[in-house]
């Protein structure tokens, strides 16, 4: 998919990603809180095909779904980072949200650069062209991506 | 026969391999248990028994929203048939190390610091709140079966010391591993807890000290007769072994947990806040340091020094043995067991400009309000509160 690069830096913590004082039921609430720890209302920037790109070890710190849930409530649909804490990698996944570690990402991608990601081929296509290649899912993983929660176990099976 | 590793027998498959395992026990609390109230709606739980929920992270609730979480999670329980609950019993973690996880089970926690259980030789691990749905209607869940990282410890005796000085040298690159500690110094219960609790940090998704005499001892306090053994992994395997050997306090600076310096080679910092506590500490054996430094001393008259006890269990040892008192008589608030200041939640938060040290695990940016936050060992902390600044030693 055509996306556009929404850009943080490397070890960004959950803390950061959706601060405490966002912790509500209140879908209005929650996705108000994305981000907000780095960059406040950043909720209110976001476009259709806006994806996260961060660096290494993206999420550290508490596993709280919030984070996960707000991406998910403002329609972000995948989070390219080079590496990923194992909470926000299991909770994107949980939420349909496609975490993808890409090498060097950050390094390679500016706020607002158009990509061209293809999660399933594991390919990204950089603004000026250049194609940067990463593991795709197995198709296990794939489908419990796809399915967006629920019948886990039975997928992994 | 190649050698399995530990996680590689436990799970049962490879390393890399996706398994499905079945979880022996459930701690849930009220900080992210509102998250799986819509999904668990109609749900049966597969068995309640096994499941523990405490309220520890809105203890007392400071806003309606959270008296609402509280009251709602009461009703999750009586509908769900969970006998377990606890409210003001003490911290999620300390309180599921008091009789409740056993050496060799595999305990899913809704909480980043559930690694904690390691200390008893469990693999605790922790989940976000759709897999603790899953786990709550199947009583099981897919795992990655870990790499593994042994964390070898030669020298020191804080459990805060040797965790930040595991930081140190791991920073985050045990995530998805499981940590295998080689304990030669033989460290006490409550410093593996923090070890274990701090592990974490490391990224780990599980951190494991083998059961051994000091963990028997400990659960023989609670009634608990465990012969439950764990061989190491064997060297052969080829992973990553870090050895630690800690001669001097360390402190994590901001705004990371591995951003760690020796004590001496700390600037002077003024501080306004000192706070013992947290799931990482507030175990009698922080209190006894508190007290060895602070006994016949006065808090600086511009530091506010908060204490929590990391659970009700041990709030009434430190009560029986006077360190309460001698806390209180020195200018500590202790404040009630629970998460408190640690996360921001509330009894403690820092207005811009203000710095606090603490005892407990993280220090990210804003975490408890926009001043900045140092982690150190329970004797750094009460030295602190009297001088008002961080002291060059102890």
């Amino acid at each position: 998919m055509k996306c556009r690069a929404r850009v943080f830096g490397d070890d960004v913590t959950l803390d950061e990603i959706h601060p405490g004082k966002y912790f509500s039921l209140d879908p209005e609430k929650v996705v108000q809180g994305l981000m907000a720890g780095i960059e406040p209302e950043f909720y209110k920037t976001i476009k259709e095909n806006d994806v996260i790109v961060a660096g290494r070890y993206f999420g550290m710190g508490s596993g709280r779904e919030s984070g996960a849930w707000a991406m998910q409530l403002a329609g972000i649909e995948m989070v390219i980072a080079e590496s990923f804490s194992r909470y926000m990698f299991r909770n994107c996944v949980n939420r349909g949200i496609w975490p993808l570690e890409v090498k060097s990402v950050l390094d390679k991608v500016s706020e607002k650069d158009m990509l061209e990601v293809y999660p399933e081929k594991g390919s990204l296509i950089l603004e000026e062209g250049e194609e940067l290649f990463f593991e795709p899912f197995p198709p296990k993983m794939e489908k419990i991506i796809k399915s967006n929660i629920c019948q886990r176990n039975d997928d992994v099976r | 026969m190649t050698t399995k590793t530990v996680s590689e027998r436990f799970f049962g498959g490879e390393e890399g391999e996706f398994v499905v395992k079945e979880i022996d026990e459930v701690m849930l609390h009220d900080g992210n248990a509102p998250l799986i109230f819509d999904d668990m709606e109609g749900e049966d739980i597969w068995d309640p028994d096994r499941v523990t929920s405490v309220v520890d992270h809105f203890c007392p609730p400071s806003t309606v929203e959270r008296a609402n979480f509280v009251k709602e999670l009461r009703g999750f329980v009586d509908e769900k048939g969970i006998k377990d609950h606890l409210e003001f019993e003490g911290i999620c973690h300390q309180v599921m190390c008091e009789g409740r996880v056993l050496p060799g089970e595999l305990v899913a926690g809704i909480d980043s610091h559930s690694t904690t259980y390691g200390a008893l030789g469990a693999f605790g691990i922790g989940f976000g709140s759709s897999d603790t749905v899953e786990i709550l209607k199947e009583g099981k869940i897919w795992f990655k079966v870990p790499e593994t990282i042994q964390v070898e410890i030669t020298e020191g005796e804080n459990g805060t010391d040797i965790a930040l000085s595991m930081l140190d040298k791991i920073r985050y690159d045990a995530n998805y591993k499981t940590i295998e500690f080689i304990d030669k110094v033989g460290l006490k219960m409550d410093d593996r807890l923090t070890v274990a609790n701090m592990a974490a940090e490391t990224g780990a998704k599980a951190a494991l000290f083998p059961p051994d005499k000091i963990t028997t001892r400990y659960l023989e306090k609670f009634d608990i007769q465990s012969e439950a053994e764990i061989e190491l992994s064997k060297e052969e395997r080829c992973f990553e072994k870090v050895d630690l050997s800690v001669k001097e306090p360390l402190v994590a600076v901001p705004h990371k947990p591995y951003n760690v310096k020796p004590l001496s080679k700390v600037s002077r910092k003024s501080i306004d806040q000192v706070f013992i506590g947290s799931c990482a500490s507030g175990r009698l054996s922080d209190l006894r340091d508190a007290v060895e430094i602070l006994e016949n001393e006065d808090v600086h008259p511009d530091v506010r020094l908060l204490i929590t006890p990391a659970s009700k269990r041990i709030e009434e040892k430190a009560l029986k043995e006077g360190l309460l008192e001698k806390l209180v008589n020195s200018g500590a608030i202790v404040l009630n067991t629970s998460c408190g200041p640690c996360p921001g939640i509330d009894k403690g938060l820092l207005a811009e400009g203000e710095t606090c040290i603490a005892t407990q695990n993280r220090n990210y940016p804003r975490r408890m309000g926009p001043g900045e936050v140092y982690l150190a060992n329970a004797k750094v902390c009460a030295l602190s509160a009297i001088e008002g600044e961080i002291p060059e030693e102890v």
